[in-house]
C-alpha cells in the first residue's frame, strides 16, 4: 500500500516544447517509418524484436506529463505491444491525461510501420530506433542469413548522450541577426478533407534516374527536388497572384552542424520562398536559386542564429513562471494564428542504410508524417526513392504537378495511395 | 498493374483513377497490392451518449420553464431546476474529460463542487453553510476517495503524491477561514483541517524522498 518508487524524468528540450501545445486533431505530430519487407511480416517476431529494442532506447519508455509550469517525460513500465496495423495512418498518440507510450509499432501484410509523436524524437532519433527494429526483426525472423553483431545498427552512443539536450549545449553560439529571411507567402486556399483527416499519396522512383537529373545540373538531389516542388505549386498560381512568393518550410538536422549523438528533438528549419513574378516556366532557373539558397544558410553560423530566437523566448523569466496552461494558450496562438506561414513543407530523411546481410529481405522504406497543409517526405534505400505527399486537402493538383515534372524528364514513377474515402484503396 | 497515360506513371494499390489526376487508367489490376488495411469509420459510443444526456438536460430545464410560466405558480422554481441541471451537467462533462486520470479527476471534482455550494448559498441568502458544513465535507470526500483509489488500484508515488499533495494543500482553505474567524459553525472544518495535516504529516514523514522529488518534477521551471 502506498508504494513509493523512484521514477526517472526529463524535461522537453526546446523545439519538442511547442508540439504538446499544437497537437490536435487537426495535427496529430504523428510521423511513420514504413519498412517493406519482401515477405509477408510475422507478428511473433515482430514482438520479440520490439521487445529487445526498446532495450536498446529505454528513453523511448516513457509517457508525458504535466507540471505546473512545464511538460515532463517519465519514464514508464509500460511494455509496447505489437498489433496489426488497426487505424487512420499518423492518427492520435498522445492522448492528454493518458499515461501511454508515444510511439507504436503495427504491421500490415508485408509492411512493419512504426509511428512515434514528435515531441518524443525526430526523424533522426525515430530512424535509429527503426533500423534496430528491422535489424531485430530479421534477426528473429532470419537467424541462418542475419547474424549480426547487432551493433552493426546501434549507435555509438552512451545513454547519456542519447538523452542529451543538444539545443541547451549548442545555445550559447548563436547571435541575434536580423536577416533570417521570412515570407508573406502564397497560401492554398483548397477545399480541406474532413476534419483531422489525411491523404497520402506516395510515389517511387529510382534513385540512380533522380540522382542523375540533379547531377546533370550540377546540384544534390534534395536541391533539385525542392526545386520541383516549388515550380510545382507555382504552376497552381493564378496570375494575379504572380506576385506572391512561394515558401517551403524544410525541417534541419541539426546533428550535421553540431556534433550530436542524442536521440531526442534536434532539428530546426529553413524557410526558402522563391518569386515567380514573370517566371517563364523555367525548372534550371528555380534549381540554381535553390542550389545558391541552400549554400547559403545551410552553415553552422546560419542554424545557430536560428535557434538562438527560440531558445531566447524559452529562457525568459517570465515566460518560465506562466503557468503551463497559459504558455501553452500562447504556443498555439502564435504557431496558428501567425498570418504568413508557409505555403507547404518538405522533409528530408535521406539514405537509410542498412547491413548488408539485411537487403535480401527489405524491398523499400517510406516516411510521410500528419501535417495542416500539404507536406513531402523524403527517404531512399538502395535504389528506391520513396516520396509521400500528405495532405489535409481533397485537391492532388500540387502533387500530380510534381510527378509529372518527374516522369516528363523520363524518370518512372509507381504511385500508391492512401485516402479517407477509399479506405485500404479495395476495390 | 494500372497505369495512367496522362501522368505516365504506374499505379501500385488498387485504385479506380489515378490518384494524382483522377483519370482513367489503362490495364488491369494484377500486381496490384494493398498496402493498408480496411477501416471503418470508428464511432465513438461514448460521444453518442453524452449527446443524448445533453440533450436530455436541455429538455428538461425548457419543460421546468416552460410549466413554471405558463401555469399560476408564485416562485420561480424552475431557477432551482436550472441551476441543479447546469451543475450536474458540468459534473459530468468533467468528469469524462477527465476519466483517464481517476485522481486528477476527483482533485477537479473537489474545486469546481466548492465553487458550486459557495455559488448557491450565495444565491440562496448567504447563510454561511457552504463554509461551515460544505467545504469541510467535499474536502473530506475528496480525500477519503483518493485513499480509496490509490489503494485499489496499487498506484504508486509518481501517480498519487502530487494529487494527495494539491487536496491536502487545497484542505487547508478552512482552516485559513477558522483562523480568521469567518465560520458559524466550526468543528466541521476543524475535522477536516485535521484530516489533511495527518495525512500530510503522515506522507511527509514516511515518504519524503518522494514528496520532495514528485514536487520538484511538477515545479521545474
Amino acid at each position: 500500500m502506498f508504494q513509493a518508487k523512484k521514477t526517472r524524468w526529463r524535461n522537453l528540450e526546446n523545439a519538442a516544447k511547442i508540439f504538446p501545445a499544437t497537437s490536435n486533431k487537426k495535427d496529430e505530430r504523428v510521423f511513420r517509418f514504413v519498412c517493406e519487407l519482401k515477405e509477408e511480416v510475422e507478428p511473433g517476431a515482430l514482438q520479440g524484436a520490439l521487445d529487445l529494442c526498446i532495450q536498446e532506447f529505454p528513453m523511448f519508455s516513457c509517457v508525458l506529463r504535466k507540471g505546473l509550469f512545464w511538460n515532463y517525460f517519465e519514464s514508464t513500465d509500460i511494455q509496447p505491444k505489437v498489433r496489426e496495423e488497426y487505424k487512420v495512418p499518423c492518427s492520435q498518440l498522445y492522448v492528454r491525461d493518458q499515461k501511454s507510450l508515444l510511439f507504436e509499432v503495427t504491421y500490415f501484410g508485408k509492411r512493419i510501420n512504426c509511428e512515434m509523436y514528435h515531441a518524443l524524437t525526430d526523424g533522426t532519433g525515430a530512424l535509429a530506433f527503426f533500423r534496430v527494429l528491422v535489424y531485430h526483426y530479421l534477426r528473429e525472423a532470419h537467424p541462418e542469413e542475419v547474424r549480426g553483431p547487432v551493433a552493426s545498427v546501434l549507435a555509438d552512443a552512451t545513454a547519456e548522450e542519447m538523452e542529451e539536450d543538444s539545443f541547451e549545449k549548442y545555445y550559447g553560439e548563436g547571435r541575434e541577426v536580423t536577416d533570417i529571411p521570412a515570407y508573406r507567402s502564397f497560401q492554398l486556399r483548397y477545399r480541406r478533407l474532413e476534419y483531422g483527416s489525411l491523404r497520402l499519396i506516395q510515389g517511387t522512383l529510382s534513385v540512380k534516374e533522380a540522382l542523375s537529373q540533379a547531377r546533370q545540373r550540377g546540384v544534390t538531389l534534395t536541391v533539385f527536388l525542392t526545386a520541383v516542388y516549388l515550380c510545382a505549386i507555382a504552376k497552381e498560381l493564378a496570375p494575379r497572384q504572380k506576385n506572391k512568393i512561394v515558401s517551403l518550410m524544410v525541417p534541419v538536422n541539426l546533428r550535421s552542424y553540431f556534433p550530436s549523438k542524442s536521440m531526442r528533438n534536434f532539428f530546426w528549419w529553413i524557410d526558402i520562398g522563391y518569386n515567380f513574378e514573370g517566371w517563364d516556366g523555367d525548372l534550371e532557373k528555380v534549381v540554381s536559386f535553390v542550389g545558391g539558397f541552400f549554400k547559403k544558410e545551410l552553415t553552422r553560423e546560419r542554424m545557430a542564429a536560428r535557434i538562438y530566437g527560440l531558445m531566447k523566448f524559452e529562457r525568459n523569466p517570465l515566460v518560465r513562471i506562466l503557468p503551463l496552461a497559459l504558455k501553452q494558450a500562447a504556443l498555439y496562438l502564435g504557431t496558428n494564428m501567425k498570418p504568413s506561414g508557409n505555403t507547404a513543407i518538405f522533409s528530408n530523411i535521406g539514405k537509410i542504410v542498412m547491413p548488408q546481410e539485411c537487403s535480401p529481405f527489405l524491398e523499400q522504406f517510406e516516411v510521410f508524417t500528419s501535417t495542416p497543409k500539404v507536406e513531402l517526405c523524403m527517404c531512399s534505400y538502395g535504389d528506391k526513392l520513396s516520396l509521400s505527399f500528405t495532405s489535409s486537402y481533397v485537391d492532388t493538383r500540387i502533387e500530380r504537378n510534381f510527378f509529372r515534372i518527374l516522369t516528363d524528364l523520363g524518370i518512372k514513377a509507381e504511385i500508391s495511395a492512401w485516402s479517407p474515402e477509399e479506405g485500404g484503396g479495395a476495390e | 498493374m494500372r497505369y495512367c497515360e496522362n501522368c505516365r506513371v504506374r499505379i501500385r494499390t488498387p485504385q479506380k483513377r489515378c490518384p494524382l489526376c483522377q483519370g482513367a487508367l489503362s490495364g488491369d489490376g494484377s500486381g496490384c497490392e494493398q498496402l493498408f488495411p480496411d477501416l471503418s469509420e470508428e464511432t465513438s459510443k461514448l460521444a453518442f451518449w453524452f449527446k443524448i444526456y445533453t440533450f436530455v438536460c436541455v429538455l428538461a430545464a425548457v419543460v421546468c420553464v416552460s410549466l413554471n410560466a405558463a401555469l399560476p405558480f408564485d416562485t420561480w422554481w424552475s431557477l432551482f431546476v436550472l441551476a441543479g441541471v447546469a451543475c450536474a451537467w458540468l459534473v459530468t462533462v468533467v468528469a469524462i474529460r477527465k476519466r483517464r486520470n481517476l485522481l486528477k479527476n476527483a482533485m477537479w471534482q473537489l474545486v469546481l463542487a466548492c465553487i458550486a455550494l459557495v455559488l448557491w448559498d450565495w444565491a440562496t441568502g448567504w447563510q454561511l453553510w457552504a463554509l461551515d458544513y460544505g467545504l469541510p465535507a467535499a474536502v473530506v470526500a475528496a480525500l477519503v476517495s483518493m485513499l480509496v483509489i490509490i489503494t485499489v488500484r496499487k498506484m504508486s508515488s509518481p501517480e498519487y503524491m502530487i494529487y494527495l499533495l494539491m487536496c491536502c494543500g487545497f484542505g487547508l482553505i478552512p482552516l485559513v477561514l477558522l483562523v480568521c474567524g469567518a465560520l458559524k459553525v466550526q468543528w466541521p472544518s476543524i475535522v477536516s483541517s485535521a484530516c489533511c495535516v495527518i495525512v500530510l504529516a503522515a506522507f511527509g514523514i514516511f515518504q519524503g524522498g518522494s514528496v520532495w522529488s514528485e514536487l520538484k518534477k511538477s515545479l521545474h521551471l
